[in-house]
């Protein structure tokens, strides 16, 4: 054989080496991590004010009236992930019965969890989107897509308002179901947008999808 | 709807006082708020002797203030009265105020009319995903009442200076107040919005027989607890396996065979030269 054959079957061989290896080590390797401390959830709304025996005036005090204004609402009402042409609806949910956060059962729709922070929040904290990634009745959903999303990519959800919040991704995590961490719903602390579907193994004997795949991105 | 109700009286005061007792330091404050109710007197309230709120007006809450946990001297004088100057109108002596405590002082009047303190701790333990706490506070010049929201009694028979206390699912409720046992409204209906992970405490103040009855409200926030999960999907249809792309593997294997064989040919035609 010819050693420039050879040559090239050597560099190609190469090649799918390192592809191999990077298509490995994006499934399996660690995700890029940027973490920062959360806070606690502050316990009393504020404290403040001078202490006892100072002397001085106290901090502020309000009317207790019932009649307190509720801020105008400001929600999101749809997603749009560029590279991966995610495009869903988003509509507001609590919790199920079950304790979970409930979901719209049309996996085309987005949950908003309504009772954490909406984008641009004065309190920070993580505005959390989920939906279902599949359903027997209307098969597969956009967020089959989610796990093709890489770190440095763009997030944009549109509010009720009109105005829009972009966010970038900085990493994609897999979490069992049964563990998934508290702080992806904090409502203080640095804003994030937790995008949350399942993936994993199906296991229709033992509740189905295995894992949450959760996308988290940083505002712009 | 879950609901944990307690009536929480007298006794509770007792056992907040009750709570272990630590020496007083930065790290052991307590969380009060005080809440004036007790119509028709602008007041200044003094702790100690020394002036915690000046001017303090009917219906007014302040915010939380840190105190040094121990024990106080409560004084509420009319405004412009001081303990120099006059005798106050309103005293409570010792209230102990335990380290890490939150807890709602309130002037009001008791059941007969007369000016009086009282001390309530608020229960600030998490609450369950997708629920809020209500309390609901008797301390108006009036009889014993039934809370009712939407129309059901929430909290039965609650007399001044008693409490009911239920986390119930976020949202707003229609809330009036009647006399014990009957249907004669004393107070709204309202609505009353129970925030997600937080207390709501509504207290019910001033004088029936002067006609004077209203509604105060304090809300505690930050209790909330995060959502047992996330369902998933239901079909199946979109399965990931656990480790690598089964083509990753695959593709890897072969670079590596495909590397090996040039590897020897290189070595081969090289020692054939």
């Amino acid at each position: 054989m010819k050693t420039r054959t050879v040559a090239l079957v050597a560099a190609l061989a190469l090649a799918g080496l390192v592809v191999s290896v990077t298509a490995a080590w994006s499934r399996l390797g660690p995700g890029l991590e940027v973490r920062e401390p959360e806070a606690g959830p502050p316990v009393s709304a504020s404290s403040g004010g001078a202490p006892a025996g100072s002397g001085e005036s106290s901090s502020g005090r309000s009317r207790a009236g019932l009649d307190a204004a509720q801020a105008p609402e400001r929600r999101p009402v749809r997603v749009t992930m560029g590279s991966v042409e995610v495009a869903a609806a988003v509509r507001p949910v609590g919790v199920a019965q079950d304790g979970q956060m409930q979901l719209p059962p049309d996996p085309r729709v987005l949950g908003w969890y309504r009772f954490g922070p909406a984008p641009g929040a004065a309190t920070g904290g993580s505005v959390v989107l989920a939906g279902h990634l599949d359903s027997k009745r209307l098969g597969l959903g956009p967020l089959v897509r989610l796990r093709d999303l890489r770190a440095g990519e763009d997030i944009e959800v549109t509010l009720s308002d009109g105005t829009t919040s972009s966010y970038t991704v900085v990493e994609l995590r897999r979490f069992d179901r049964q563990a998934l961490p508290a702080e992806l719903f904090s409502r203080s602390g640095p804003e994030r947008l937790h995008v949350i579907t399942c993936g994993g193994e199906y296991l229709p004997d033992a509740g189905g999808y295995q894992q949450n795949l959760v996308v988290t991105a940083a505002p712009v | 709807m879950r609901r944990t109700i307690a009536a929480v009286g007298t006794a509770g005061l007792v056992a907040l006082v009750a709570a272990p007792m630590t020496p007083a330091n930065a790290a052991d404050d307590a969380t009060v708020s005080v809440l004036h109710a007790v119509p028709g007197l602008t007041v200044d309230v003094y702790a100690n002797g020394d002036e915690l709120i000046p001017d303090f007006e009917p219906g007014t809450l302040t915010d939380p203030l840190s105190l040094p946990a121990g024990s106080y001297d409560l004084q509420v004088f009319a405004d412009g009265d001081s303990p120099d100057s006059g005798e106050p109108a309103i005293e409570a002596n010792d209230v102990e105020v335990p380290a890490g405590a939150n807890a709602t002082v309130v002037a009001h009047l008791d059941a007969d009319g007369n000016p009086t303190l009282s001390l309530f701790a608020n229960d600030t333990a998490a609450t369950a995903p997708g629920e809020g706490r209500l309390t609901v506070r008797h301390t108006a010049a009036a009889p014993a009442v039934d809370v009712r929201a939407d129309g059901e009694v929430l909290f039965g028979n609650v007399s001044n200076p008693d409490e009911g206390t239920a986390d119930v699912p976020a949202g707003s409720y229609s809330a009036d107040v009647v006399l014990a046992g009957t249907e004669d409204v004393a107070i709204g209906p309202a609505d009353v919005s129970v925030a997600e992970g937080a207390n709501t405490i509504v207290y019910a103040w001033g004088s029936a027989e002067d006609g004077n009855l209203d509604l105060a409200v304090q809300t505690i926030d930050g209790l909330h607890s995060a959502p047992g999960g996330v369902p998933g999907g239901e079909a199946g249809l979109a399965p990931e396996s656990d480790g690598a792309p089964t083509w990753a593997l695959g593709l890897g294997l072969m670079s590596a065979l495909a590397l090996a064989f040039a590897g020897r040919e290189l070595v081969a035609a090289r020692a054939r030269r």
